[in-house]
């Protein structure tokens, strides 16, 4: 579903992210995880081909470069760094990314409900609270019901019970058979959303690995700095 | 391309235009200008209606060589960096859209409101004076206004240029302001300096003012209100000369080539930038 060879962004003469290579079958769930400025974000947003890069990225068999458009109609992003239109109301703001998708009305309105924003619909986006609007970028993340999901922090700003939340709607899709790349610095969601991990520093991959196996390996290494 | 992205994405950008207060402080002093403009040519000694739509169209010439560029190009070069600058351009371009569609569609959307508030100026001291009894030279007020048009959108585009290239609106609005204030000043005087110092032959001077869209403008309004360039000396006789009746499409074809070209080099900016 994911098919990702030997992709690098540089800004300058910085590399940025350096020679990523993977592939996710359909269903499959990839974890990047990595240190603040190891290059996660960037690897995201080059597979939705909103930064130039080399190498090549095909989502659902499309080349994100050539075919952009189809290849991000099989696409739901939830960006680190959540941003919408302030003027608008939390529906309009939907409303108007589903008709980008040519998503009935009906749709949005119903994923506001799901991931309670239901009775905030008219409230202006601009004075949402962080994890309203991380909320909402869920929601619409899910317009459309993409096969391919990229999630980058996903939960980083909700509370425990809205986390929790948010979490199962996203188990739930992914036993449903939603493709998921996801960062995030949390080892349960690893689990629980990947069954592969990619390892970044500072722009380079340094391993993939079976998640069960590099989450025992992390959690020992964790326990040993704990008994020191 | 997707015409009916670019549609909603125009109707968008429509909407957040009439929430913009800088935009309707825009539209206010243009039509606050164009009526003060209008009052003052139809006060001149007392006679009302002679020539009344001639003289306005004369005074708004120069309102709008020095505003409309000022509104456009601003407003052209916060767009995209706006955008970019907020996060808002990831949101979008996450979405089955392509790059083209995103700008043509702002683009789209930006001269619409802009267009629109022109047209309100225009119209209301139209108004005025046809209500204090001017009538005749009607056509070349209406002449004025539709070069006035494709000026701002002409400007507009140069704005979008600035406005792919950059990140944050701070920096788009100071290159806009830039190129404004070369355009209308430097340009003009410039020109005239080079061209005494230089003793330039007049075919290259008119061939360097006519690169420069307001002066393009400028040229064309005179025209129609005039009828000739003779105001203009001897630049003005041998354009007269050299182009005879064709001189206005030479005139409107230079501001179209400035759109098409400045809203090209933005689409090939903004395609390699990306987010950035």
């Amino acid at each position: 579903m994911i098919r990702v060879a030997n992709l690098s962004v540089r800004y300058g003469p910085t590399t940025v992210l350096d020679d990523l290579s993977f592939d996710v079958p359909s269903g499959g769930g990839l974890a990047l995880w990595g240190t603040n400025g190891a290059g996660k974000t960037t690897a995201l947003q080059a597979l939705l081909g909103l930064l130039p890069f080399s190498g090549t990225v095909h989502l659902g068999g499309h080349d994100v470069r050539r075919a952009g458009r189809r290849a991000r109609a099989l696409v739901g992003y939830v960006p680190q760094q959540v941003a919408f239109w302030d003027d608008l109301g939390a529906l309009d703001c939907l409303a108007f990314l589903a008709r980008l998708r040519r998503v009935p009305f009906d749709r949005a309105a119903a994923l506001l409900e799901r991931v309670d924003l239901g009775a905030h619909a008219a409230k202006r986006v601009g004075a949402l609270s962080g994890g309203m609007k991380q909320r909402l970028a869920v929601a619409a993340a899910l317009l459309g019901d993409p096969p391919i999901l990229l999630l980058d922090e996903p939960t980083a700003n909700l509370d425990a019970a809205a986390r929790t939340d948010v979490l199962s709607l996203l188990a739930d899709l992914r036993a449903g058979g939603t493709t998921l790349v996801v960062t995030t610095h949390r080892l349960a969601e690893v689990k629980l959303l990947s069954d592969d991990v990619i390892v970044l520093d500072v722009g380079r991959p340094r391993s993939g690995r079976d998640a069960e196996r590099w989450i025992h390996e992390q959690t020992m290494e964790d326990a040993a700095w704990m008994a020191l | 391309m997707d015409g009916a992205v670019i549609a909603l994405i125009a109707r968008k950008e429509v909407r957040d235009a009439l929430r913009n207060r800088w935009f309707m402080l825009y539209a206010a002093a243009f039509a606050l200008l164009a009526i003060g403009l209008s009052q003052l040519s139809l006060g001149d000694g007392g006679t009302v209606g002679y020539a009344g739509f001639g003289r306005t169209a004369a005074g708004l010439v120069n309102l709008v060589l020095l505003v409309v560029p000022l509104i456009a190009l601003t407003l052209g070069a916060q767009s995209i960096a706006g955008e970019r600058e907020r996060g808002t351009l990831a949101t979008l371009l996450a979405q089955p859209v392509t790059r083209a569609e995103v700008l043509i569609g702002k683009y789209v959307g930006l001269a619409l409101a802009l267009g629109a508030a022109l047209l309100l100026g225009f119209g209301l001291a139209g108004a005025w004076v046809a209500a204090r009894g001017g009538g005749v030279e009607a056509l070349a007020y209406g002449q004025v206004i539709v070069a006035a048009l494709l000026l701002a959108l002409a400007m507009l585009a140069v704005g979008f240029v600035v406005s792919a290239a950059a990140r944050r609106t701070g920096g788009a609005t100071a290159v806009a302001l830039f190129i404004w204030l070369g355009l209308v000043f430097a340009g003009d005087l410039g020109l005239m300096g080079t061209s005494v110092t230089m003793r330039m032959p007049v075919s290259v001077l008119l061939a360097l003012t006519l690169i420069n869209p307001l002066e393009a403008y400028r040229i064309g309004a005179v025209a129609s209100i005039t009828g000739s360039l003779d105001v203009l000396g001897p630049a003005g006789v041998y354009a007269d000369r050299t182009f005879g009746a064709g001189l206005v499409a030479v005139l409107a074809g230079v501001i179209v080539v400035w759109t098409v070209v400045s809203l090209g080099a933005a689409v090939m900016i903004f395609n390699r930038r990306g987010i950035r």
